[in-house]
């Protein structure tokens, strides 16, 4: 098979495709083993390693992790944008709506884009042409992948702003006449304008007030069931992973540690980094009680530990823990933890002492 | 004090290694290959320029002229060749690099100690002065560069200084509005309101924080500065309004050169070489400088 | 009467704006007691920054007055308030801009007690830095680390640093642990109560972050565009919010929990300007609850119930 682009090692572009069987029904995304390197002057950063991850139609997953446990880096990679130099895509598979992306020529991953998949990005100040009015760039996605006349994609722009809550006589308006919370919005519906099947949302609220917040969750929320949308949302904010997701991944230092049902992660905790996220933060009902940090820093990704990447700051770690990578330990069919305490069967957090 | 004391007495910071700004600067400075040649292509020049008349004899090996070799093309004796006057082209070309780079640095340097400060005042102060002087800026960026440079040299004469003058006017304004920026971005960051919390006064403060994070963005436009006034010094004593011949500035030698164009283009190709290398490597060395001291790229 | 170490009595800063009048702050009051924490929320543009600037006069305020320890200091000269800046310091939100890229940890550190000369000598001088150092929690090894080589973390620590150097009793934190993510975050919250229990600070705690300042503050006051319009003991506010908006601001907050979620209560409509506002309720035009009453008079910051104060025309009604 030829190599279509350049960053993807031979052994992802030659390995076999999996069969739909193998997929299973209504999956949308179905990431297997992804890794992906940053190569920088000889050094490489192991941004994301053997990430398994599955969406299916009208789910939402949250992504949780710090900055640099390579959340973004997972999502570019979902839609085969990782950027070249220096990333490399060194393993794994990649399935959107059961098209292996990886395999796709760059004019076949356009139409792809925006079309099968759709990613909203931190930014809107940074997402949006300040030259082009709100409803030429919506118009012109749908223009790109559904091939309808200027005319029809105007109106198709119109109704968008609608469904995101703006009237559709602001149309006509640039980007800088909106407020923060507003410019959002156009990016959501963009990213919607094309339904695409499964969409991706790098902490789309980060930017915003709590109460326009409030708004785009209960929006994206709407706009799921609506379109059947099977969607990502990378966040570092626990509340509205509760708010919005029904599966929920945390990521440490490139990894997958812990995943499961929004239930099981949040109420049956079994990861100590997840229940020092827990634990760091304020509890809206006790606000006497003091804050529990988790002590240091995430290891430096161009250099870590042979063992598990978290040891040095767990407080269960043993010397085990340092010696080698935890494997992938399956608690129920759908909640994986990866830590090496649980080789005690008799081993359990102090987060779930208590539920 | 007992000695003993004293000893004990060392400090905090002697104890552990610092990476000096120097070091890093050159580690980041020499990832871009490009601009370490051009370093040292520049620094040649310069040591060139600086030892012209350590190495030749201005009035026998320069301008004394022997009739016996005009016109030799190049050769293994003369590999630039010689002029309708027979001199020794190589060395006129090397020796010229000290008319071309001396008037290159000093226009640089009369723009930056002219541009920078009052740039840097609009920039701090704002309001009418900043309008002020950015619309005369405005005025004279709207006068071709080379229209400035004939009418300053056509007015107040012939001379190497009037020159440097004429050449450096248009470049204040750009270190100027160059300086103007640099100090509206650093004003405007946290750290200098920082420094103002813990009740620093406006002198102590521009001199510790504004002015070396702003040499930092301006040093780059100094650097550019010099290679496009060695070009606007050429192209005006190719218009005989520079350095006089016989005197070997690279302009001049161009102008020289350019009745023979049709016979002896080696008389024109090396001066325009000559200026073409020593501005492209000025400009790259501006790049990497750009790229090394953008504390924004660092890490 | 109580220990009021800061006094802030109709303070206003305008700016001025090519389509008139910027009211980003406008007649606001409030008392702090000492070795207290007020707490300022409210959503960006609300005027809550300007605010903490110009109660230091970083930003020098239109009007009103800041009595801080019995001195009003907006009557102060530039020399005397240069001076009284070593009781009053600000650590600011974002700490990658906040430091001087070109300043080590311990120039950093050190120029404020050099520049205000509290020491002289160099030795005590570094001593001093490395005692802050340890103070807040960095390793004396990063004496001269360069910022950019360190974590938002660390850098947050040494704001922090360069705040106590002057010794001061009275601290703004202008959305400290905005930039940090969450387990930094505690570590530099846990960090700030430390020292405030240790040195005795007073603190404004300006947020976005409604999770974080019912933690961290005792008092809270709402701000909606340039003014405040609640202003309650915490655990007061949280549990009986009054005003329509900081109920709403309140249920908005995502809780991670995924049992008992808050009933939400979105807002509709657009938010009024603040350039050249009427004599209104500013924020009539999202109220739910808005009458014709909201819409003639601007309401004042009344004491509803002891200690909990109200800016809103509707007060018993709703």
């Amino acid at each position: 098979m030829a190599k279509r682009i350049k960053n993807i090692a031979p052994e992802v572009l030659n390995a076999p495709d999996l069969t739909p069987e193998e997929l299973g029904e209504d999956v949308m995304l179905d990431i297997r083993n992804l890794t992906v390197h940053y190569e920088v002057d000889g050094d490489v950063v192991e941004a994301v390693s053997d990430v398994t991850l599955q969406v299916k139609k009208r789910k939402t997953l949250g992504l949780v992790g710090e900055t640099g446990a390579g959340k973004t880096t997972t999502a570019l990679a979902a839609l085969n944008l990782i950027p070249d130099p220096p990333g490399i895509i060194k393993k794994g598979s990649i399935y959107v709506c059961g098209e292996n992306i990886l395999k796709k020529r760059p004019a076949e991953l356009e139409k792809i884009r925006g079309q099968d998949i759709s990613m909203i990005f931190q930014d809107p100040m940074t997402s949006l042409n300040p030259v082009f009015t709100v409803g030429d760039q919506i118009a012109e996605s749908v223009r790109i992948h559904e091939g309808l006349s200027k005319t029809e994609a105007m109106e198709r722009a119109m109704e968008m702003l609608e469904i995101v809550g703006i009237p559709r006589n602001r149309v006509n308006e640039y980007p800088h006449q909106f407020s923060g919370g507003m410019k959002q919005r156009v990016v959501i519906a963009c990213a919607l304008a094309c339904n695409p099947r499964v969409l991706i949302a790098d902490e789309p609220t980060t930017a915003l007030d709590v109460t326009i917040q409030a708004q785009v969750l209960d929006l994206m929320r709407d706009l799921r069931m609506k379109y059947d949308t099977a969607m990502i949302m990378i966040t570092h904010d626990l509340g509205i992973v509760a708010d919005i997701c029904d599966d929920v991944a945390v990521m440490y230092a490139g990894r997958i540690i812990e995943q499961g049902t929004l239930d099981e992660v949040f109420n049956e905790t079994r990861h100590p980094y997840t229940e020092g996220l827990f634990n760091s933060l304020p509890n809206i009902h006790d606000r006497q009680a003091r804050l529990k940090p988790i002590p240091g820093l995430m290891p430096d990704p161009a250099n870590l530990p042979k063992g598990c990447a978290f040891a040095d700051r767990c407080k269960y770690a043993t010397d085990a823990c340092k010696e080698a990578r935890p494997v992938q330990r399956w608690v129920s069919d759908t909640h994986m933890v990866a830590c090496t305490a649980y080789d005690d069967p008799d081993f359990i957090i102090e987060r779930s002492k208590k539920a | 004090m007992s000695t003993d004391k004293k000893e004990k007495r060392i400090l905090p910071s002697r104890k552990y290694s610092k990476r000096s700004q120097l070091g890093e600067f050159w580690h980041r400075y020499s990832q871009n290959k490009g601009a370490v040649i051009a370093l040292f292509v520049v620094l040649a020049i310069g040591l060139l320029a600086a030892l012209a008349d350590v190495i030749y004899d201005y009035d026998t090996q320069i301008i004394g002229y022997d009739l016996t070799q005009k016109l030799i093309r190049p050769c293994a004796e003369h590999p630039f060749g010689t002029d309708e006057l027979g001199r020794d082209m190589l060395t006129r070309v090397l020796y010229g690099a000290k008319y071309s780079f001396m008037i290159g640095l000093s226009c640089a340097a009369l723009c930056f100690v002219v541009g920078m400060p009052i740039g840097a005042l609009a920039g701090y102060y704002g309001g009418t002065f900043d309008l002020l002087v950015m619309r005369v800026f405005d005025i004279i960026g709207s006068i071709p560069s080379l229209l400035i440079g004939i009418m300053v040299v056509a007015a107040l004469g012939h001379k190497t200084g009037i020159l440097i003058i004429a050449i450096a006017i248009p470049g204040v304004g750009s270190i100027a509005s160059a300086s103007r920026m640099a100090v509206m971005t650093i004003r405007s960051s946290e750290y200098i309101e920082s420094a103002r919390a813990i009740g620093m006064k406006s002198f102590p403060l521009v001199m510790k924080h504004v002015v070396p994070n702003a040499l930092n963005l301006i040093v780059v436009r100094v650097t550019l500065q010099v290679g496009s006034a060695i070009i606007s010094a050429s192209s005006l004593s190719y218009l005989g309004l520079g350095v006089p011949l016989p005197t070997p500035e690279w302009g001049a030698l161009l102008s020289g050169g350019r009745k023979l164009i049709r016979t002896h283009s080696y008389l024109t190709l090396f001066p325009g070489l000559a200026i073409m290398i020593t501005v492209l490597a000025l400009n790259l060395m501006g790049d990497g400088l750009r790229d090394a001291l953008d504390p924004k790229l660092k890490k | 009467m109580s220990d009021v170490i800061l006094d802030v009595r109709n303070l206003k800063k305008y700016f001025k704006t090519p389509r008139g009048m910027l009211h980003a702050v406008d007649d606001v009051s409030f008392q702090i007691e000492r070795g207290r924490t007020l707490g300022i929320v409210g959503e960006s543009g609300c005027g809550k920054s300007t605010t903490g600037r110009a109660i230091l006069r970083l930003i020098e305020p239109t009007a009103g007055e800041v009595i801080f320890d019995g001195e009003d200091v907006v009557k102060l000269s530039k020399q005397r308030m240069r001076e009284k800046r070593k009781e009053m310091q600000i650590i600011f939100q974002d700490p990658f801009s906040s430091l001087d890229p070109r300043q080590t940890v311990l120039q950093a550190i050190s120029e404020p007690i050099k520049f205000n000369k509290i020491l002289t000598d160099r030795y005590d001088i570094e001593m001093r830095t490395v005692e802050l150092m340890r103070t807040v929690g960095l390793a004396e090894r990063l004496i001269n680390a360069y910022p950019h080589e360190l974590d938002g973390g660390r850098r947050q620590r040494i704001g922090i640093a360069r705040a106590l150097a002057v010794n001061p009793k009275f601290i703004v934190c202008d959305e400290p642990v905005s930039a940090l993510d969450v387990s930094i975050q505690a570590q530099i919250l846990n960090l700030l109560e430390d020292l405030q229990d240790q040195l005795g600070l007073t603190y404004i705690f300006i947020t976005h972050d409604l999770a974080v300042v019912n933690h961290f503050a005792d008092d809270i006051a709402v701000m909606y565009l340039g003014q405040v319009i609640e202003k309650a003991p915490a655990e007061e506010l949280f549990l009986h919010p009054l005003h329509p908006y900081t109920r709403a601001l309140l249920s908005a907050i995502p809780v991670p929990d995924t049992h008992n979620r808050p009933e939400r209560m979105v807002l509709k409509g657009e938010i009024s300007s603040p350039i050249e506002p009427k004599d209104e309720c500013r924020f009539a035009k999202r109220c739910p609850f808005a009458t014709d009453a909201c819409r003639a008079k601007c309401p004042e910051l009344k004491e509803v119930v002891k200690d909990h104060f109200l800016a809103c025309a509707r007060y018993g009604e709703v």
